[in-house]
Parts: C-alpha cells; sequence; structure tokens
C-alpha cells in the first residue's frame, strides 16, 4: 500500500514511518501541508495519514483542496486525520468527509496502525 | 473591588452588576440614557414598583467657580506684553470633551467676573470659526450664540488640551484694528495662559463633579434600600472620594467586608469566589496548553520506543525501554488528570475519596514535600456523588494552609492525619495537623475573605475553601486538638449533591 504521512513532530513522522514500512508499506513523509498537496498530485496514495495542526495549513485543508482539484468526494476517504485536540466540531467535520479520526497518543499503537490502513 | 473581577466567567453575569466607584470617572456616567439603563436593569425583578431618576436635576446643577481670586489673578498676565498693555477685558471659552455644557467666562481688570453656561453647538461653531481665521482678528457681531462682555474688535484664539478645548479672547472695548505686533503677542500669551488656566478649570471642574455625583448618589437611594431583598444583586465599593461618604457610610456598616452586596436570586457571588474562579480559569488554559505541547512530542518518544521494542534487542535493553514506556505513559496520564481537573469544573460525578486526596497531594507537593501523611483511608472505601475539580481544591487548599502553618513551627516531625467516617448520607472527613493551631482571638475571622495572619498572604485560601464546601452542599469547621497541638478541620459532605 502506498502511503502518505503529513506531520510536523519530525519524531512522530520518522516513527510512524518506520513502522508502516515494517509491515510492508511503502511511505512517503512531508512535513509541510503545502508540500503534501504537491505530493497527492503527483502520486497515487491509497492513504493520506494527516496532522490536524499543521505548521502552514490545515489538514482539513488539504482535503478540500484535493476534492477541488479531482472534482470527487472519493479523495477524501483515503485521508485519516490523527490529532491531539478532538473536539465535538473536529469528529463533525471528519464524519462530513468521511475519513477517519485518531487522537493522539493512540493506547495501543499496532491495533490504531491497522486500523489506519484497513478499508 | 477591581473592574477585571466583574468578568470572570459566565457563572458570574454581568447583569445586574454595577461597579460605582470606575463609573464615577468615565463620562458616560452622566448620560441620562447609561442611567435609565442601569437601573431598569435593576428593577426587573420589581416590575410593579415605579423607577424615575431625576436627571434634569443633574444637568442643571450649576457650575460654579471655587477660586475667583486665581482667575483674576490670569488678567495680570496681559501686562507682561507691551504690545497688550490697553486689553483690559478677558474672556475664557470653555468645553470639557463629553460634558452637556461649555462654560463662558468673562474677566475685566476692574475685578469684575461673569461666568455663564453655553450651549455645546455654540461652543463648537466659535471655535472653528476662531481656529480656522488666520489672523485671529473678529468684531463682536461675529460670534454666534454668545454675547461678549464688550464691543468692538477683539483677538482669539482656539486651544486643546487632552480633556478640554478652550476659545481664549482679550479686547480693548474699542473698534480699532490690531496691529501686527499685537497678534503676534496675543499667540504668545495664549501659550502662557493655557498651562494656567488648565489647572484653574480642572480643579473647579472635580469639585463641581462631585457635587454632581452627591446628587447621583441620592438618586440611588432606591438600591440601596432594597438590600435586605434578596431577589436582587447590585454591588458597591471602594468609594474614595470624600464627599459621598455620609451617602455611604450606612452601606458600610451594613456588611463586614467594607461593601454592599446585595444578592440575585440565582447566583451568589462575592469577591472570594470570582477570585477563585479567576485562578481557576487561568489555570485551565495553562494545562490545555502545556498538554497540547508536551503531548506531542510524548506521543514520539512512545511510537520511537515501540519501534525499537520491535527490533531485534536483548532482554536488558528491553526492560529499558519498557522502563521508558510507562513512564512517558505516567507522563501522559499526570497531564491528563490535570488538565481534567481544571477543565471539567461544573461536572458531577463519582468520586472516590482516595483518589481525590492522591490528586490533591500531588498537586500541593511543592509545599508539602517534608510532611508525612497519615491516612486512614482506603481505595474504593468511600465514594461521594460530587464535583472533583471543588473537592480537590478543598483538600489542596487545607493541605497548603497546615503546611504553611506548621513551616515556621514545628520543623522536624509534620504530620497531617486524614480520616473518615460514613454515616447514612453523608462522609465526615477530619483532617488535623501539629502546627501551631488557630488563636482564640481569630477564631471567627478565619474564613473571611481577605484575613490573613501572612505577610504575603492573601487571606482567601480559606475563604475559598469555605465557598467550596458550601458549592459542595457542605459545611466546615474546625477545632483546636485535645493535646494542644495543631488544629483539625472537619468537613461534612453529603454523598449525592
Amino acid at each position: 500500500m502506498n502511503i502518505l504521512i503529513i506531520e510536523d513532530e519530525i519524531l512522530i513522522q520518522q516513527s510512524l514511518k518506520k513502522l508502516f514500512e515494517r509491515k510492508g508499506h511503502k511511505v512517503e513523509t512531508t512535513s509541510s501541508g503545502k508540500e503534501a498537496i504537491t505530493k497527492i498530485y503527483q502520486f497515487n496514495f491509497d492513504r493520506i495519514i494527516c496532522d490536524l495542526m499543521l505548521n502552514d495549513i490545515n489538514g482539513f485543508d488539504i482535503i478540500e483542496d484535493c476534492k477541488k482539484k479531482y472534482k470527487s468526494n472519493e479523495i477524501s476517504t483515503k485521508f485519516v486525520i490523527i490529532t491531539a485536540y478532538s473536539s465535538e466540531g473536529v469528529l463533525d467535520k471528519a464524519k462530513e468527509y468521511g475519513c477517519k479520526l485518531f487522537q493522539k497518543p493512540f493506547d495501543n499503537i499496532h491495533e490504531a496502525l491497522d486500523l489506519m490502513i484497513k478499508d | 473591588m477591581e473592574n477585571k473581577h466583574t468578568s470572570p466567567n459566565e457563572n458570574h453575569s454581568k447583569r445586574g452588576l454595577l461597579n460605582l466607584s470606575n463609573s464615577i470617572s468615565q463620562s458616560d456616567f452622566f448620560n441620562a440614557q447609561y442611567f435609565k439603563k442601569k437601573i431598569s436593569k435593576l428593577s426587573l425583578n420589581k416590575p410593579n414598583k415605579k423607577i424615575s431618576f431625576k436627571y434634569n436635576k443633574v444637568s442643571k446643577n450649576k457650575f460654579v467657580l471655587t477660586d475667583e481670586d486665581s482667575f483674576f489673578e490670569l488678567i495680570k498676565f496681559l501686562d507682561h506684553y507691551k504690545a497688550l498693555k490697553n486689553y483690559n477685558i478677558l474672556e475664557i471659552l470653555y468645553h470639557r470633551k463629553g460634558e452637556l455644557l461649555g462654560q463662558h467666562l468673562s474677566l475685566n481688570s476692574r475685578k469684575q467676573i461673569n461666568l455663564k453656561s453655553l450651549e455645546i453647538k455654540d461652543f463648537n461653531y466659535n471655535f472653528n470659526l476662531v481656529r480656522k481665521s488666520k489672523n485671529k482678528y473678529f468684531t463682536s457681531s461675529g460670534l454666534k450664540g454668545i454675547t461678549p462682555s464688550f464691543v468692538g474688535t477683539f483677538l482669539a484664539n482656539a486651544l486643546s488640551t487632552k480633556k478640554d478645548n478652550y476659545i481664549i479672547i482679550i479686547s480693548r472695548n474699542d473698534f480699532l484694528p490690531p496691529e501686527k505686533e499685537e497678534i503676534s503677542s496675543m499667540n504668545h500669551f495664549c501659550e502662557l495662559l493655557l498651562n494656567q488656566v488648565n489647572k484653574l478649570t480642572s480643579k473647579a471642574h472635580a469639585l463641581n463633579q462631585s457635587q454632581k455625583t452627591k446628587i447621583i448618589l441620592n438618586n440611588f437611594i432606591l438600591p440601596i434600600e432594597i438590600i435586605n431583598d434578596e431577589k436582587q444583586k447590585i454591588v458597591f465599593t471602594n468609594i474614595t472620594t470624600k464627599t459621598h461618604h455620609h451617602h455611604i457610610r450606612k452601606i458600610h456598616n451594613l456588611n463586614k467586608e467594607n461593601k454592599i452586596i446585595i444578592f440575585d436570586g440565582l447566583i451568589k457571588t462575592n469577591s472570594s469566589e470570582i477570585h477563585h474562579q479567576e485562578r481557576i480559569n487561568l489555570l485551565g488554559e495553562l494545562l490545555n496548553t502545556l498538554r497540547h505541547e508536551i503531548n506531542n512530542p510524548l506521543f514520539g518518544l512512545k511510537l520511537t520506543t515501540d519501534l525499537l521494542l520491535g527490533s531485534k534487542i536483548d532482554i536488558d535493553q528491553k526492560d529499558t525501554l519498557n522502563e521508558i514506556k510507562n513512564n512517558i505513559d505516567r507522563c501522559q496520564n499526570i497531564m491528563g488528570n490535570f488538565s481534567n481537573i481544571y477543565t471539567n469544573t461544573n461536572v458531577i460525578k463519582e468520586v472516590d475519596l482516595y483518589g481525590a486526596i492522591y490528586e490533591s497531594k500531588l498537586l500541593a507537593k511543592s509545599e508539602i514535600r517534608q510532611i508525612k501523611f497519615n491516612s486512614t483511608i482506603k481505595k474504593d472505601e468511600f465514594i461521594l456523588k460530587t464535583n472533583p475539580t471543588s473537592l480537590i481544591q478543598v483538600f489542596f487548599n487545607l493541605f497548603i494552609n497546615s503546611a504553611q502553618a506548621m513551616k515556621n513551627y514545628n520543623q522536624v516531625s509534620q504530620l497531617i492525619t486524614i480520616t473518615a467516617e460514613n454515616s447514612d448520607s453523608s462522609i465526615l472527613i477530619k483532617i488535623s495537623d501539629n502546627g501551631p493551631g488557630i488563636d482564640q482571638k481569630i477564631k471567627e475571622k478565619i474564613f473571611q475573605p481577605f484575613f490573613t495572619t501572612k505577610e504575603n498572604g492573601t487571606g482567601l485560601g480559606l475563604a475559598i475553601t469555605n465557598s467550596l464546601v458550601k458549592s459542595l452542599s457542605g459545611t466546615i469547621s474546625f477545632y483546636t486538638n485535645n493535646d494542644h497541638s495543631g488544629v483539625t478541620f472537619e468537613i461534612k459532605l453529603p454523598k449525592y449533591i
């Protein structure tokens, strides 16, 4: 599976990358939201794991941008949002886009990772 | 009470809360609309009672010059200028920004003084006229809405200070046009005069203002009269000007805290609760930020540890990594617990007394490090349905209070003993220390806000504790221990709030 990880906390980004690679997936990483958007246009990812609070733009903004570009709602279901904040507003928005939402820290890491890539 | 204390959170609604001392200095204090609004708010709960505010009485209150001799000194300034030696009349038109009327003051060298009120629109018209004029030279018919005390031509200048606008007029009482020299001397004269005039008018203004305040306070008899009516709430505090004092003394005597508190039927507020709520809100915000900032790197560490645990390592390394992982979990738990205490402050839920005491000790750790705790309370032995934030805060405050009392008294074997007893519907918790105890003389005062025996104390700790226990529908009392060592606080809390 082709996975893109968008996360500005490098320690989390690299650990997730290695953990996914160990499970046999191909992983790309970036810490910038804008760079992520160009990468999404270039490559065809099966899963996009995205932190909500990035330095430059918001995770939901990336989804919105992709939806406009592809003129389809399908892309948003490929997204997995990870966040340290999970207010009701965030939860509702994730539901609206049909993407999964995980709150950091995950209690059981391996279980969480499996859930992320499950269809 | 300072203004900021009036809006700490949604519990202390601004409705009906009027802080008089701060309002006095504001210009809108004398605005009739403002008063009618305030008073109609106060009367919300009493629709039958007719309330009228006699605002006209205030606005018609005549402006009085208090120091006429000093004003006459001003005309002597003209003697300093050779070119102005024939000028014997000085008129000062002045308007304080925000006031409803301007003042027109005429002085002449025969020591005659005349003071009239002036419509603002006339003042402004003339002020702009004079300001825009290039040669500052006019004839008496040129002004609108004011009658000067002289005939003929005059020189005028328009000046502003931070609070006031002035038009300064000098005249020789004749029809001759002014010389160039006179005009330039006039400008210099005005600059010299302005500072002096400003001092005098400000002084007069302050005295007149306090006269108005007196009238306003007379009109405020209504809310003062309903002081025993528990349905309405108004807070008057710190009225500093002595001139108001005889109106206020009556109120002072009504309450030990030098303020009147008329309670609203719904929310009871006093200053210690407001202080407390402010502290809690601030802490909640700080802890939330801290939690977010710390949780992210902690989570990174956790993931890395997990990654390492999955690679080929020997048993020693594995133990160390597990130890690291456990410590990360502990940090996350502590952060989570702290911010939960301070964010969900209005939640009622089942609380284990053992856990609440544990959390309080954790919170107070820096103060109580040297103290030995002797607690008979076991896990899951006493369960209450109550507000955990308040409960923890009560214990926290009592621990801190004991710790500070023992600090300078008993350096060696500081001990806090905690016991609890179950009854049908309530739990009785006893917290004793072996500090100096509480002096018989101050026994009555210790739960009062702002009462403290410490040099830098706020006097709020026990006052807050008292109001928190009340908010949990409980009671708190204390007694000196039988062996005369230290004090015991007894808290009785209902099992279900």
